[in-house]
């Protein structure tokens, strides 16, 4: 079982990423011992937690997050979902990256309004089974969104109910059944478009966000995650 | 490797959003082209983008553009593609 003081996290940065100090500052004062990871090297990496944060890779060109994926690190990342070594979490940016390096399903593409939405909204949780919010005790969380291209959408609506993690109350940006966050199969990789660093702290206005990095070092440090 | 002998080929690869994905650029021009009484029936953006390929022979080029285009430039969930030769030898 793991010390829940020698959790460590990484924070992968690539050119353009703008979320990673504020995810260092939730990270840390959850407790992890967290490392900045520059997106051109392939290295091993010897994580409990890999953080893809939000911002604009490589300044979102070609299409969001698609440059982004060829970086060097991204093997190093399929690598460590592979060999189950620790969770890995992807914001907005993030969880763009994720879907155009195909560990996620889908895509994400622009906004039905076609504009940049910064708000608050409500998300309900649909499945508690994962280990990224298995410890959280309530059913709806208000969160921050800021995104043009947060809009989710599947092949023929392919997607197992099962990977869905957070649904949108009001739809803000027309997501396929309000999808807001999903899962990969393994339950390991979570991808949402909600900032849950920037809701992590009584002096941001909310602490909603801090459910999800909780539920996270509750299962780090518990039975459940010897065997990674 | 590039090689002296290899000769230069253009191709332009246009990427269109597939059949039955929402267009909002589309659908917002869409809307003020019919308030400006144009008989637009549908406006669908696109991009292209233009790729010089140095390659011995015309096949093998067309053959990289399209393999560039399929894994890089588009995503297959969104996006249809279209090579068009822009014949520089």
């Amino acid at each position: 079982m793991k010390n829940a003081n020698s959790l460590t996290a990484g924070i992968i940065v690539f050119p353009g990423s703008n979320c990673d100090r504020d995810t260092f500052f939730a990270l840390t004062i959850n407790g992890f011992d967290v490392k900045y990871i520059w997106h051109d090297f392939n290295q091993l990496l010897d994580f409990d937690l890999v953080f893809i944060p939000g911002g604009f890779s490589y300044g979102d060109y070609l299409r969001v997050g698609a440059l982004a994926r060829f970086s060097p690190v991204m093997s190093s990342v399929e690598k460590y979902i592979l060999n189950k070594r620790g969770l890995v979490l992807g914001v907005c940016n993030g969880f763009q990256i994720l879907t155009e390096a195909g560990v996620l399903p889908g895509v994400l593409t622009v906004n039905t309004s076609h504009r940049f939405i910064c708000k608050d909204v409500e998300v309900e949780i649909i499945n508690y089974d994962t280990p990224f919010i298995n410890n959280v005790q309530k059913k709806i969380l208000t969160l921050p969104i800021a995104h043009k291209e947060g809009r989710y959408i599947v092949n023929d609506n392919k997607l197992d109910p099962t990977n869905i993690v957070l649904k949108y109350k009001e739809n803000p940006n027309g997501s396929f059944d309000d999808v807001a966050g999903i899962v990969n199969e393994e339950y390991n990789v979570f991808g949402l478009m909600p900032h849950p660093e920037r809701a992590c702290h009584g002096v941001l206005g909310s602490e909603d966000g801090n459910y999800i990095f909780q539920s996270i070092r509750r299962y780090l440090t518990s039975a459940e995650s010897i065997n990674n | 490797m590039i090689k002296e002998k290899q000769k230069t080929f253009g191709f332009e690869v246009k990427v269109k959003l597939r059949e039955g994905i929402l267009d909002p650029q589309g659908a917002t021009t869409f809307k003020v082209l019919r308030r400006l009484n144009y008989n637009v029936e549908s406006v669908r953006f696109g991009k292209s983008i233009e790729l010089e390929i140095k390659e011995d022979s015309y096949e093998t080029a067309k053959d990289k553009a399209k393999e560039i285009a399929y894994k890089i430039l588009t995503n297959p969930v969104l996006e249809d593609f279209e090579i068009i030769d822009l014949n520089r030898k």
